[in-house]
């Protein structure tokens, strides 16, 4: 993605994107959002593990498979706001790729012709 | 020049000739050995080819994508033969064409799900799990109820497999449409759950 803010406004023969601010913005939200998601997702693994070999004094196991199921459902909720933290990212950049190009002529770079003699 | 490790590093051709020697070495003792030996070509004692109905019933459980949710693989640790039964063994796998092992587990392993619950039960879950399992995020499966079979389907994947060595016979083969005949989809995936891993038994 930082390689794309860098090519656009090369593209619209612009010096910078629309908004710098925007670029931070997007930054922020998409880390933030990431964040959520892995650290729902790794807890919610460990905890899925350490309840499905969990055994009770005598042996017997201590929870069934859908108590591990319900016992996600928490963190599948985490998840969807990272998820939607990180897609409003992709919004912002979406706007600000726009306002950047909008109204502007897509530079037509040349190509240098070889030199035929050497 | 000397053979040095400098000199093999520095010659990328020489390094990925090497490379490939080694990992086709390394791969070749460890994989071709089991082609040969006995306890993962043969079958266990009882199991056959899957009859048309299941082998169809197999079809669609690939097809809906179980195995993306459902593991069939109970590994040998304590909890898990505790939670499914006896761990699952490679003479099981002999006709599943691909295997469907699966690697992730949203839903249970179903490795030995056969005989665990009635039909009726499977026929009720498939339509809505929350009619029998009220926390599930098992997604609905309603279409199967309605879909009916196409016989004649069945005839070329068993074909098929018999060129690949499973024992069908021509009469089976022949036999084969008449046995799919007016079933639905739901009933070939119950008939196909309701015999996974039940060769193998050790619960008391």
């Amino acid at each position: 993605m930082g390689s794309i803010y860098y090519l656009i406004p090369r593209m619209a023969g612009q010096t910078r994107m629309y908004s710098t601010k925007l670029i931070d913005l997007h930054f922020w939200v998409a880390t933030i959002g990431v964040v959520l998601y892995i650290a729902a997702m790794w807890i919610a693994g460990v905890m899925q593990g350490l309840m499905w070999r969990a055994v009770n004094a005598d042996g017997t196991l201590t929870y069934t498979f859908v108590e591990s199921v319900k016992a996600t459902y928490p963190y599948y909720v985490v998840r969807f706001l990272g998820g939607l933290l990180y897609l409003a990212g992709m919004c912002i950049m979406a706007y600000n790729a726009w306002m950047t190009l909008k109204g502007r002529e897509t530079t037509r770079a040349r190509i240098p012709e070889l030199s035929m003699a050497a | 020049m000397k053979f040095s490790h400098e000199w093999i590093e520095k010659n990328p051709w020489l390094l990925i000739a090497l490379v490939t020697l080694v990992v086709s070495v390394g791969g070749a003792v460890e994989i071709i050995p089991l082609f040969f030996q006995k306890s993962t070509t043969e079958p266990v004692a009882g199991l056959k080819p899957y009859s048309a109905l299941r082998l169809t019933g197999r079809d669609i459980y690939v097809r809906e994508g179980c195995y993306v949710c459902h593991s069939q693989m109970v590994r040998p640790f304590r909890a898990e033969t505790e939670r499914y039964g006896h761990y699952s063994v490679a003479g099981e796998f002999v006709y599943d064409r691909p295997f469907q092992w699966g690697s992730k587990r949203t839903g249970p392993d179903l490795a030995r799900v056969g005989g665990r619950y009635s039909d009726e039960w499977h026929r009720t879950h498939l339509n809505n799990p929350r009619d029998v399992v009220p926390e599930s995020n098992m997604p609905n499966y309603p279409w199967l109820a309605q879909n009916k079979l196409k016989p004649e389907d069945v005839v070329p994947k068993m074909r098929a497999l018999k060129r690949m060595g499973d024992p069908y016979t021509e009469e089976e083969i022949a036999a084969a449409p008449a046995e799919l005949a007016n079933k639905t989809e739901e009933d070939a995936l119950v008939a196909y759950l309701q015999g996974l891993g039940t060769l193998i038994k050790t619960r008391n």
